[in-house]
């Protein structure tokens, strides 16, 4: 899967960046689950002050989804962050060897 | 898988009754007799919000239910806001206050008044009908949904649960 522009300038890959100026991102996994289109790169990194809605605002707009389709987050299988809660937070509660792992569905959410 | 029954829905809301007063939140489980559905959690919060003419910052109390739907066979968010004053929130109100992006078109499909299946009075409540869908996407079935009802709905209407809620391990 190619990388669109703006996800190249929002994300980037953890092997290719220089690591000085990665120091202070979080490494996520994304993990599909259920109907939802797998992203075939796993592993980002992010900046630590960004939030649960940005990325599921940004996982949305990479696999272009239809604007009446929610991305839904979670982490351990049961809890699913507040959209305001920041990344830096989520992971000092749920990452787990250096990364942070969050598995993704999508879904209508009303109607 | 999505849907629970009442006896799910009862052993899970007990748990999360645990984890929460571990956590010290103030959830409670309420109960008017032992038949369903009417057991259900409850749990109030004050919250600011920017209203009125001159954007001065206002004080709301908001009590929040999860109740069994019979009929969806899901748990399902029952809200009720106060003003500082006492004065109850209108539908119209309670869409400016926790919605204000949303099209009034599409609240009708999102947030209206509804029937408290408990007890029986009117209480603001968000529409259950994508729920079970929703809670089936969670690929492996979610230990407890009851909790992962309330994470993924409850920020719509301002209710935010701890991250510290999705630690427990007893569920996995």
């Amino acid at each position: 899967m190619a990388e669109t522009p703006e996800s190249q300038a929002a994300l980037s890959t953890s092997s290719s960046t220089p690591a000085d100026k990665d120091g202070s991102k979080i490494c996520i996994l994304l993990n599909a689950t259920g109907n939802v289109p797998i992203i075939k790169k796993r592993t980002w990194t992010v900046d630590p002050n960004k939030t649960v809605s940005w990325i599921q605002k940004f996982i949305h707009k990479f696999l272009k989804l239809d604007a009446s389709e929610q991305i839904f987050l979670y982490v351990n299988q049961t809890f699913a962050p507040a959209p305001d809660q920041i990344i830096k937070n989520l992971y000092e509660c749920h990452g787990t060897n250096g990364k942070l792992v969050l598995y993704y569905c999508k879904n209508q959410a009303w109607g | 898988m999505g849907d629970l029954s009442w006896k799910d829905f009862l052993s899970q809301a007990k748990q999360f009754l645990e984890i929460s007063q571990k956590l010290d939140d103030n959830w409670v489980l309420e109960q008017k007799d032992s038949s369903e559905p009417n057991i259900y959690l409850k749990c109030s919060q004050k919250i600011k919000c920017q209203s009125g003419k001159n954007n001065a910052v206002e004080l709301f109390s908001v009590e929040y239910h999860v109740v069994y739907s019979v009929s969806y066979q899901v748990p399902m968010l029952f809200f009720q806001a106060h003003r500082s004053d006492g004065s109850l929130l209108d539908v119209e109100a309670t869409w400016k206050l926790f919605m204000p992006e949303s099209k009034a078109s599409d609240l009708h499909q999102i947030l209206t008044q509804m029937d408290h299946p408990v007890l029986f009075r009117p209480f603001m409540a968000l529409h259950p009908c994508r729920t079970a869908d929703v809670l089936k996407q969670f690929g492996k079935p979610s230990g407890n949904q009851v909790l992962s009802f309330i994470s993924l709905y409850g920020p719509h209407v301002q209710l935010h649960l701890q991250n510290a809620y999705g630690l427990s391990q007893e569920y996995t």
